[in-house]
Formats: structure tokens, sequence, C-alpha cells
């Protein structure tokens, strides 16, 4: 059950396949599950002997759960930091877990929808994700998966507490359900934080690309569910799922209002990002993905032709730091990474960019 | 009253701050300084202190989602409070062998075997 990670770089992943409903604003669905075995500390309070066996426990039980032959396992605590970091920009394991030290792990199902963590802040953190608006199709595959592994797995439950996490705020239900939207048009027309006020009185988290105290990077947006105890997984997902047709009506009023009112001037702004990607000679991280942003949004307003959503969408994680340096084979420092970026992305434009990067 | 102190006095608080899980040993104090639990035990040992931390949070105290099926099916409780007193006897067992107290170890041994023939089931092949 071991993985070769190279084998992952020539695709997408789940998030960025750009298919699925509403795949022109929805990026992406997510339900996690917060879970614990009994018979052990939580993991902050676990020794270094304790983490082993933790993890040791789990895979060897979860392996024999159906869903465990679809599984590759990775041995996070032996990555060296840039394929952490690598499975980070991928979201398959979170940033906390790439950082964390000790025994600790990840297994993948090979379409990049199944992840489980061990050792996170939980023991277990079960995550299933879809492309486009599909949290029906999330929470089936995952409770399908949680019911496999229960069978082999005696998770801490309390009869009025439900599910015991290491932190308060997850107990209960231990689900946290999240959808990544992609908003440019909320934000050129400055309305993203009044949206965010409402949602936060209705009790939903806002979130940036990699979760829990990331900055809203181009434009992409999570939104999710705040509290997990005393409502059940369908009632939280619905007060996710509900939210989520107002806020694509929001965006899509706002893409035609700027097509409608300022053609001129955003036709402007998204052919001088896409002309900055052709052309430039360094590039930062963050202003590729600002660009890719604007470009997305050009390119479904019609404005931008001859390239595809998916090659846009590949391009987002491809250009991010690990990736970039798994994909060109060397470890690069900041300012060469910035330069080969550059490079990088001149090439895919000039190659006629869709064709051999739209595959996954 | 709370256990952020709302109506409580300095020597009450003190002595809350104290109290530690007879599992994994953290006391309230290092939970409110750290903000994660030790162990599953501590819902049950600091169940009165953690109630209204947890009724603010969530705007409730009882779980409505879905629950495991596997006990009722071996027979078991619910609850899996038993089964994380494995974490107490292996604590205990260490600290026997460290006295040399090897009576005292076997016993903690053996329920140690017990309590996992009972909740875990022989390994998986």
């Amino acid at each position: 059950m071991t993985m070769n990670l190279e084998s992952l770089t020539h695709g997408v992943g789940e998030w960025l396949r750009g298919t699925g409903p509403e795949s022109d604003i929805v990026m992406s669905s997510r339900v996690r599950l917060a879970r614990n075995v009994a018979h052990y500390p939580f993991v902050s309070r676990a020794s270094d002997q304790d983490r082993a066996e933790i993890e040791k426990f789990l895979r060897d039980r979860i392996a024999t759960a159906p869903v465990g032959r679809d599984l590759d396992y990775i041995d996070v605590g032996r990555l060296e930091e840039v394929d952490r970091q690598f499975l980070v920009e991928r979201q398959l394991i979170s940033r906390e877990h790439a950082e964390a030290q000790g025994a600790r792990g990840v297994a993948i199902d090979g379409r990049e929808q199944v992840s489980l963590m061990i050792n996170e802040e939980d023991h277990l953190r079960i995550q299933c994700m879809h492309s486009g608006l599909d949290l029906a199709g999330v929470w089936e595959q995952i409770k399908a998966v949680d019911d496999q592994i229960e069978k082999v797995v005696p998770y801490a439950f309390h009869p009025r507490f439900g599910y015991l996490t290491a932190c308060p705020t997850n107990v209960g239900t231990g689900i946290r359900v999240s959808v990544m939207l992609h908003l440019p048009a909320l934000v050129i027309t400055r309305q993203i934080d009044k949206v965010f006020r409402s949602l936060h009185k209705i009790s939903l988290a806002v979130r940036g690309l990699y979760g829990e105290g990331s900055q809203a990077m181009g434009d992409f947006y999570q939104i999710s569910n705040q509290t997990t105890l005393g409502k059940t997984e369908e009632e939280l997902l619905e007060q996710v799922g509900d939210v989520v047709p107002v806020l694509i009506d929001y965006e899509r009023r706002a893409r035609e209002f700027l097509v409608r009112e300022t053609q001129q001037n955003v036709h402007d702004q998204v052919s001088r990002a896409f002309g900055i990607l052709r052309t430039a000679q360094t590039i930062s991280a963050e202003e590729t993905m600002q660009l890719l942003s604007r470009v997305r949004m050009g390119v479904l307003l019609g404005l931008i032709g001859d390239v595809q959503i998916a090659d846009i969408n590949s391009l987002l994680v491809r250009t991010q730091p690990a990736h970039l340096q798994k994909l060109r084979g060397v470890e690069l420092d900041t300012k060469d990474r910035n330069i080969e970026r550059a490079r990088y992305l001149r090439q895919h434009f000039e190659a006629g960019g869709g064709a051999q990067a739209s595959q996954n | 009253m709370g256990p952020l102190g709302v109506g409580q006095t300095a020597d009450e608080l003190a002595a809350l701050d104290q109290k530690a899980c007879d599992m994994c040993g953290i006391t309230f104090f290092e939970f409110r300084n750290q903000g994660r639990l030790g162990c599953p035990h501590d819902y049950v040992h600091f169940e009165k202190e953690l109630e209204p931390l947890i009724a603010n949070i969530h705007g409730a105290t009882t779980h409505t989602g879905r629950r495991p099926s596997r006990a009722a099916a071996a027979g078991l409780p619910e609850g899996t409070d038993e089964l994380t007193g494995l974490i107490g006897l292996r604590r205990s067992m260490k600290d026997a062998i460290a006295c040399e107290d090897y009576e005292n170890a076997k016993e903690d041994r053996d329920a140690i075997r017990a309590l996992e023939d009972r909740w875990l089931g022989p390994p998986p092949a």
C-alpha cells in the first residue's frame, strides 16, 4: 500500500477537474468527518509510541475494510517537505498535517476523491471531495466509507455528546461541510464583504483556499458550517447547501452586470491579466493565482477564446510552489521558482495551452 | 456558574484547574491553555465543566446525528468509556513495572487483555 507521488504530478486532482454541476462557479464540494479511536489519548497528548500504535492500528484495520483495497497509503512523516507541500496544494492533507511531527499518514484513492488522514488533530479525518456542486454525492460516498471503517474501528463515542473529538468545536457529528466557490465578480463589484457578513450571521464560516487562517487567494472562497452538535449531518449539509444557489445567483448577476455595464473595462482587465501570464519573465504564485482567476472569469464570459477552463484549473495547481518543483524535478528557491513559473506559463501558452494539460 | 470563572471564587477556580483526568492526566488548566482535550474520557471526567462551553460553541449539548452501530451488534454499550479505560490501565501497568510491583503489573495486564478481547476482537489477519 505505498504510492508514488510522481504518478499524481501529471493529473490535477479532483478539486480542479472543472466538471460537475455549476462548475463555472463551484470548484468543489467536500465533507470531512473527525473520528478518534476510544482506547488512546488524543493526538496532542499521545506519546511517540502511542502515535505509532494508533497509526498501525488504524492502518491495519482500515486495510481489512472494502474501501481499504482502493487506497494507497503515504507515510507523511517520512516525506520530504516539498512532497508534503505537494499534498497540501492538492488538498489531500491539511497544512497542519504537513507541518506536524511524529507518526502520521494519509490514505488516498486513485481518483483523489477520498483521503483518510491519520494522526492529524484527531486520530482519523475522513475527507471526501467531488468536483462541482455535489454535496449529496459526497455525503453518500463518505457515509459508506465511515460505515465500513466503523465496523472495524471502535470510534470514541458518548451517548449524549456523540463522536468525541480533540477539540470541543468538532464534537457531536464531527462533520465539516465545505463548498469552494470562485467569486471574482463579487470581488470586483465590492459586494463580497457584504455577502460574507450575512453568511456569518447564519453561522457559516468563510475561509480561503487552504482552510483555516489562509488568505483568500485568487477570489476562491470556502463556505462551511461552524457548529457540529445538536443538528443531524443532513441538517448541517442543508445549512451549507441551501446558501450555495444564492451565492451562485449573486455571482452570475455580478458577472452579467460587469459585461453589461463595464464590458470594455472588464475585457481590458482580463486581457491584461492574460497578457502578463503569457509574457512575464518572473512571477509569484500569488500573482499567478490572481491573474488566472481573472482569466478564468474572462473565458467564462466569452471575452477570451482558445483557452479551456480545465486548462486554467490545471495551471492553478501546477504553478504552485511544490507542483512546479515536482514538474521540473528540482528544488528551487523563491526567486528561481518565480523565474521558472513564468517560463512554465509562457511555454504552456505558446504550446497552445489546452491540449496536453487538460487531460487528467 | 461556568468553567470560565463566572460566579466562581478564585479558590474554586484554582481547584477546578488542578482537577486531572484519571486516564490521560490532563488538568482542566492545561485544556484551557491548549484548547485541545487529552483523551475521550475527558468528556466524562470534565462533563460538568465542558457542558456550558459546548452549549456556548454549538448552542446545544445533545447529539442528534449518526450513531455507531457496531457496539449494539456486538452486545457492547454504545458509549465507549469502558474501552477508554485502557489508557489508565496501560499507565498503571507501566508504573507498576517501574516499581517492580509485578503482581499489580500482572493484574493490569490481565485487565487490559480482557478489555481488548471484549472490545477489539481478534486482530485482523
